[in-house]
């Protein structure tokens, strides 16, 4: 195991440092990286401290909830997202048997090889506006910053892990772009309280699809808002949500390598 | 040449059968987060500016200025000049008998004529059934919005044409992208109208050309604009093409000069 973690690190700390040999073009990214997601926060900013609020949030309840969201979706897709995106193509190319045939896992060569620096910008800023929005909304004790650090991790899993399953089925010769598209369309419901969607649509992210245990559930756990469906013990189980993610993700990606058979030539 | 470049893009497009039924839901669903926070917002009925239109007319101006006249990827432009540049692939456009923007655009027109006819009516259809839509009450004011319709692709176009450009300089196209995924949630007035910006910032954005992309089409179609100031607005949004047009020359000319391909 300590030799895994090993390797983790090394494959990373050599992709970090790869990055950084284009510093200024490495800077200049993760600035406009902020100016986006700025504007982006700016404009549900304007919306909601105009109007005063949406759905019984305050704007600050909501820039606590857009920055979690951010925060947990970033730490995430560092890990899984363009790493397994490309999946898809090295399977048709063939290039993926060269990671069967190296002497440690091909989901770890996979994950750290190519690990997303480029989410360093989103983490920033999303810390940043964690902060200033949550310094006065919650009565921070033990219990709560414990809370929330395992609600992060837990969250950060969760997209992990779906962005993973989703990849891991090219494995089946799925073309998985499709999904890739339909799982960013239904994270947009994610930055924002999800009482405001019509109920068929909270099912969804709640029972179907649970991107909800995410953002929506943990945060409005620490706020005291309203849980539709699951209710309060949603809260609580935002905490299993993590590693029953993980070996979900474990599961089909395992019977993803058994059923593969290699599509190159 | 144009058309011929336009038929090809559309054919391209049309090729990748399946793309489109996920493009219709992840239109749908876009939308349908937009017009639920605006539902919320109406629910609260605190709007305070006596401009505020009715709820079926901001869901009208959601799915028009969101879904239709704004459907389109400009990162796609965006990417190909970056990759031109870099693969030197440039160096061949310079040897066609059109010039490498008009090519762009020709292309571009296909692309969106594929995105909006197989994409985005679909789900403006799905959608006006779904929701409370409004037709236009006047057939001037539908003409008058396929007017603008037009000038606002073509801004759009030109706008990340200019920034698109500017990657050969600046030799990235990550960071000019982002930067205009910045512009356009506060400039473009979609989920924000204009009209809901704090002063002057409001101003400035009914001046700037982005307003012309989202904003003043989905206002024409509904009919909130008065016709005079309507045709003056139609006017504003052709000299910001000819200013655009008249950058974009400039700037393609200097980068003819400029541009050097490494490699034989």
């Amino acid at each position: 195991m300590s030799s895994k973690i090993r390797l983790a690190w090394k494959l990373a700390s050599l992709g970090f440092r790869v990055q950084l040999q284009f510093k200024g073009s490495f800077l200049l990214n993760r600035i406009a990286q902020v100016i986006a997601y700025g504007s982006s926060f700016g404009a549900i900013f304007i919306l909601t401290y105009r109007i005063g609020g949406m759905a019984g949030w305050v704007w600050r309840e909501l820039l606590f909830l857009m920055s979690f969201q951010l925060l947990s979706y970033s730490l995430g897709a560092a890990f899984c997202f363009v790493q397994f995106r490309e999946l898809e193509s090295n399977v048709r190319k063939g290039t993926f048997d060269l990671l069967l045939v190296k002497p440690a896992p091909a989901w770890l060569y996979i994950i750290f090889a190519k690990f997303n620096f480029d989410y360093i910008g989103h983490v920033c800023l999303a810390l940043t506006l964690m902060a200033w929005s949550s310094i006065h909304l919650v009565d921070w004790n033990f219990i709560t910053v414990l809370y929330l650090f395992a609600a992060i991790l837990n969250s950060a899993a969760l997209t992990a892990s779906m962005l993973l399953m989703i990849g891991a089925l090219s494995l089946f010769g799925i073309r998985v772009y499709y999904l890739y598209v339909i799982f960013f369309s239904v994270l947009e419901f994610t930055r924002y309280p999800i009482v405001i969607f019509p109920l068929l649509l909270q099912v969804t992210v709640v029972v179907l699809v649970p991107l909800a245990f995410m953002s929506y559930i943990p945060v409005a756990y620490l706020l005291d808002h309203p849980i539709p469906i699951v209710g309060p013990m949603g809260g609580v189980f935002v905490i299993f949500v993590g590693p029953l993610s993980i070996c979900a993700a474990t599961f089909v990606w395992h019977r993803g390598l058994v059923n593969y058979q290699g599509a190159g030539g | 040449m144009f058309l011929n470049i336009v038929t090809l893009s559309f054919k391209v497009n049309i090729a990748y059968r399946f793309d489109f039924i996920t493009g219709i839901i992840s239109e749908i669903v876009r939308a349908v987060a937009r017009i639920a926070i605006w539902a919320a917002v109406y629910e609260t009925n605190i709007l305070i500016s006596s401009a505020a239109p009715s709820f079926s007319q901001m869901t009208t101006h959601l799915i028009i200025s969101g879904t239709l006249v704004t459907r389109w990827e400009f990162q796609g432009l965006i990417r190909s000049i970056d990759q031109s540049v870099k693969s030197g692939d440039l160096s061949i456009n310079l040897l066609h008998p059109i010039d490498y923007p008009i090519y762009l655009f020709a292309r571009e027109v296909g692309n969106y004529i594929y995105s909006v006819a197989i994409v985005a009516l679909p789900a403006v259809l799905i959608l006006s059934f779904w929701f409370d839509f409004d037709w236009p009450d006047k057939f001037s004011y539908g003409l008058l919005f396929v007017a603008f319709w037009f000038v606002g692709f073509t801004i759009f176009f030109l706008i990340a044409c200019l920034f698109g450009l500017l990657t050969i300089w600046l030799m990235t196209a990550f960071a000019i992208e982002w930067l205009l995924e910045a512009l356009m949630p506060i400039l473009a007035g979609i989920l924000v109208p204009l009209w809901l910006l704090p002063e002057p910032l409001a101003t400035l954005a009914r001046i700037l050309p982005f307003a012309w992309i989202g904003y003043y089409p989905s206002q024409i179609y509904l009919g909130r604009i008065e016709l005079g100031v309507a045709w003056i607005l139609l006017v504003g949004g052709v000299l910001w093409v000819g200013l655009l047009v008249c950058w974009i020359s400039f700037l393609w000319h200097r980068a003819t000069k400029q541009f050097t391909v490494h490699g034989g």
